[in-house]
């Protein structure tokens, strides 16, 4: 299945494995929470990136002390309507501070890769027809927003602090209002 | 036997619609295939399931029947609302009776 | 009232191209109704008994006179003439076709109205005190802060797929008009002992399966914290609420099976963390949605109006409408005039085009072209000179709207029932029906008095029926429809469930039932009480024996 990322289609060079006894040292590896727990000593010396994939009932809290390993945090979503990772994708960006990539697996229709984005999320794996359906698209027909979330989140030890990748790649457009989303709308 | 008729609501209109055939769904209950037992049912329902999956219809479900010379009745309070349409005159088909004050 | 900016516009006209391509993919199968399910669900689009219903928002209730013209036009030109007004200050069109929805939409977009968010699993209409703004008990005007809800709670990302639905209601009056303890989430506007104004927090009340009243989860909330505090509920709930069962899946639940302390602590701890963040509102914003909601520039005038007093003096039948449906107005001349949409043997809630175009052109000239949707099914305008109040009776006549009975036994609310919904398992209109011919009589329901009557056509309880006086459930008995009977249900801040009272009746048993009800009442009623204080004094028993007495 492709990964969409930045608007665009790249290969996934992630691996999962079953079991961890014989895993080059060099191989870009994600683990479940389970085989973290169990060989996070070994794990934790893992040269190249780690991730780890989270099923829809693990929040990130579980995991706080230990976010600095990963660089990949992958959230799955076995139904669509299983809205629980949409809350845990803003706890890593906004209370854990995460800037690692944030991915979208399992169910995930098109018309929830916006909303998606919003909560911090910032690669999906997606059906094969993404790409010939205009799947893109999607990121921006709603240009507006009305409160804030992960995409507009500031440091509250800085003054507002945008990161530049996580704006370009959104290309939204917002008009500015007087509205109370004013200060979100820019 | 229990006799069975097969419904659904046609997906583009949302009106009440009854299996006729293969593939084929009515808006007349006169047009409905009666099906003798739950088995046979059963199995012209996966058939209906296909059409949904298809999206022709959604929703479809069996209902039990009885038939006469007069032709098929429904048993149900809610297949008969389905058939006629609400139970109550809707209010802009009722004639107005101005009763003054 | 709250006009659209451009940012409100340019979501609307986004969110409707965005659904027109979702019908037209899905008229050409290239969604399937999995697919596109949850789509026309997150825009108010549900396939009811025969054909495709679709639920307009009125934001807290609130319409001004060109938008109820375009909700007649869209009943005129799209539906079969009327439109139905929810307990949940919607309005529903229930004969829509698929392809016409998009063009649906376009319409309403002209009048700044729209469809979102009005089912599906996510944050629906914000209700507030249908009297806001011009009520003598409020302390503040509830719209305002229903308004900053509405703002925050649309499309918002991370609360979009919640385990249910989540209904939000907002009061700033002593008297309760919106059920709040039947809410999800309920905001009750207080003056605290310091004077300051702020938030009580109730959460966790529902009707349906299992009606439980919210208790309260936090005394006072300061108003600057409303939007911080609510997205913390909002994500405990999101995190921990139910998926495995739909009946179980409302904060409800999850408020009971975690004890409303318990689950108090963890909004707090969670609201620790974001409280001094985006959400933070600042007084300079709240008073910007304030200038939305100024008043209208009202006369000056003396409280008591000649012309009104020789108006009821001369006619009974206008004088006997004022006391039931006029309000006391807080601008000295004014009142607050309620149109019932319960006339005898009439549909609860239920109004045509026709007359939607006569209520519009009747706010205009008397009424500053404003018009209230109330959670009894009634409209109301809200500021009448009380110089005027004959001349609007007189003109509600004309389109049989006229019906002196808000607040009376016959204001019956009903759900719409198995004559149109999917989930019913029996009737509730013919039974309103038969129940305001039978007690038209205006004396002996002034008599009767203040009392509550709703009626659900099934278990999922959408009349309220929980917290009415007399409250009757619809359900299925071997086949045929019955109707159980509850009394003492209140939600007029003594807050009540009401008690089943014995075995169902059938429908031509219950006009009878009520009847025998009444009696009860009026035999045994002492100095004035109203009817839910005397059920308070004599219990159950006195109706039982009565209604299930041995023939």
């Amino acid at each position: 299945m492709p990964l969409l990322k930045n608007g665009q289609f790249i290969d996934d060079l992630w691996f999962e494995v079953e079991a961890l006894d014989h895993v080059p040292a060099d191989t870009p590896l994600l683990v479940s929470l389970e085989q973290w727990r169990q060989h996070r000593d070994a794990l934790s010396q893992h040269v190249v990136p780690l991730g780890l994939r989270l099923a829809n009932d693990q929040s990130p809290e579980l995991v706080a002390e230990d976010l600095r390993h990963f660089t990949l945090i992958a959230l799955d979503f076995p139904k669509f309507t299983d809205g629980r990772s949409y809350s845990y994708a803003r706890i890593l960006r906004e209370r854990y501070g995460f800037e690692g990539e944030v991915r979208a697996t399992g169910n995930i229709l098109r018309d929830q890769l916006a909303l998606l984005q919003r909560c911090g999320f910032d690669a999906f794996v997606v059906p094969d027809r993404a790409e010939s359906e205009g799947w893109v698209a999607a990121f921006t027909e709603i240009s507006v927003i009305f409160q804030p979330a992960a995409d507009t989140y500031s440091s509250r030890r800085e003054a507002v602090r945008q990161r530049p990748e996580r704006t370009r790649a959104r290309a939204l457009r917002i008009i500015s209002s007087d509205t109370v989303a004013a200060r979100w709308a820019y | 036997m229990t006799q069975i008729v097969i419904t659904a609501n046609r997906a583009r209109e949302g009106c009440v619609v009854y299996l006729a055939g293969a593939g084929i769904w009515s808006k007349n209950l006169s047009d409905a295939l009666v099906i003798e037992g739950k088995d046979a049912a059963d199995a012209l329902l996966s058939g209906a399931l296909r059409d949904a999956a298809a999206d022709a219809i959604i929703g479809p479900y069996g209902f039990p029947v009885s038939v006469n010379n007069d032709g098929i009745t429904v048993l149900s309070q809610r297949e008969k609302i389905r058939i006629h349409g609400p139970s109550i005159q809707i209010p802009s088909a009722r004639e107005k009776q101005h009763v003054p004050l | 009232m709250y006009h659209y900016n451009n940012a409100d516009h340019q979501l609307i006209a986004e969110r409707v191209e965005q659904f027109g391509s979702q019908v037209q993919r899905r008229l050409n199968n290239e969604l399937s109704e999995e697919e596109f399910k949850p789509l026309r669900l997150m825009n108010g689009l549900y396939l009811q008994l025969h054909a495709y219903m679709l639920r307009v928002a009125i934001p807290y209730g609130t319409l001004s006179s060109d938008q109820l013209r375009k909700l007649a036009v869209i009943a005129q030109r799209y539906d079969r003439g009327y439109g139905h007004f929810t307990t949940r200050q919607n309005i529903q069109y229930n004969w829509l076709e698929l392809e016409d929805v998009p063009d649906i939409l376009v319409e309403l977009a002209e009048v700044e109205m729209h469809a979102i968010q009005t089912s599906g699993n996510c944050i629906r209409n914000v209700t507030a005190d249908p009297l806001a703004g011009v009520a003598a008990d409020e302390i503040e005007d509830a719209r305002v802060f229903a308004e900053i809800v509405r703002q925050w709670s649309t499309l918002h990302p991370e609360f979009s797929f919640l385990p249910r639905k989540f209904k939000i209601a907002v009061s700033a009056a002593e008297n309760d008009r919106v059920l709040l303890r039947s809410h999800d989430i309920a905001l009750r506007l207080h003056r605290n002992d310091v004077g300051e104004t702020g938030f009580e927090v109730m959460a966790g009340g529902g009707q349906g399966r299992t009606p439980v009243l919210a208790p309260t989860i936090r005394e006072f909330l300061p108003q600057a914290d409303l939007l911080s505090y609510l997205e913390a509920v909002l994500r405990v709930y999101n995190q921990l609420g139910r998926r495995d069962n739909i009946y179980k899946a409302r904060i409800k639940i999850l408020v009971m099976e975690t004890g409303a302390e318990a689950f108090a602590a963890k909004v707090e701890e969670e609201w620790a963390r974001i409280k001094d963040g985006a959400l933070f509102l600042p007084e300079a914003d709240i008073a910007r949605i304030k200038a939305d909601f100024a008043p209208p520039i009202y006369d000056d005038l003396d409280d008591t109006d000649p012309a009104l007093a020789a108006d009821l003096a001369k006619n009974p039948n206008f004088a006997r409408w004022v006391r039931s449906n006029v309000d006391t107005h807080k601008q000295p001349g004014y009142g607050i005039a309620t149109i019932s949409l319960k006339p005898p043997g009439g549909i609860p809630g239920d109004v045509t085009a026709e007359q939607m175009e006569k209520i519009a052109a009747i706010a205009d000239h008397f009424g500053f072209g404003e018009i209230r949707v109330t959670q009894k099914q009634n409209l109301v305008l809200p500021s009448v000179r009380k110089r005027d109040l004959y001349a609007v009776w007189l003109e509600l006549d004309e389109i049989d709207l006229a019906a002196g009975n808000a607040g009376l036994l016959t204001d019956i609310v009903a759900c719409p029932g198995l004559d149109y919904c999917n989930l019913a398992n029996a009737r509730s209109i013919p039974i309103a029906q038969r129940l305001s011919e039978r007690f038209h009589d205006l004396e002996e329901q002034h008599d009767i008095g203040e009392i509550t009557l709703n009626i659900s056509g099934c278990i999922n309880a959408c009349a309220q029926h929980h917290t009415a006086n007399i409250g009757i459930l619809g359900v299925d008995k071997k086949g045929t429809e019955h109707y159980q009977i509850t009394l003492g249900g209140r939600a007029d801040g003594g807050d009540a469930i009401g008690t089943i009272i014995g075995p169902a009746f059938t429908a031509k048993e219950v006009d009878g039932a009520v009847d025998t009800i009444i009696n009860v009442y009026l035999d045994q009623r002492q100095d004035g009480e109203t009817f839910i204080a005397a059920i308070g004094r004599l219990g159950l028993e006195p109706f039982k024996e009565k209604l299930y007495a041995a023939a």
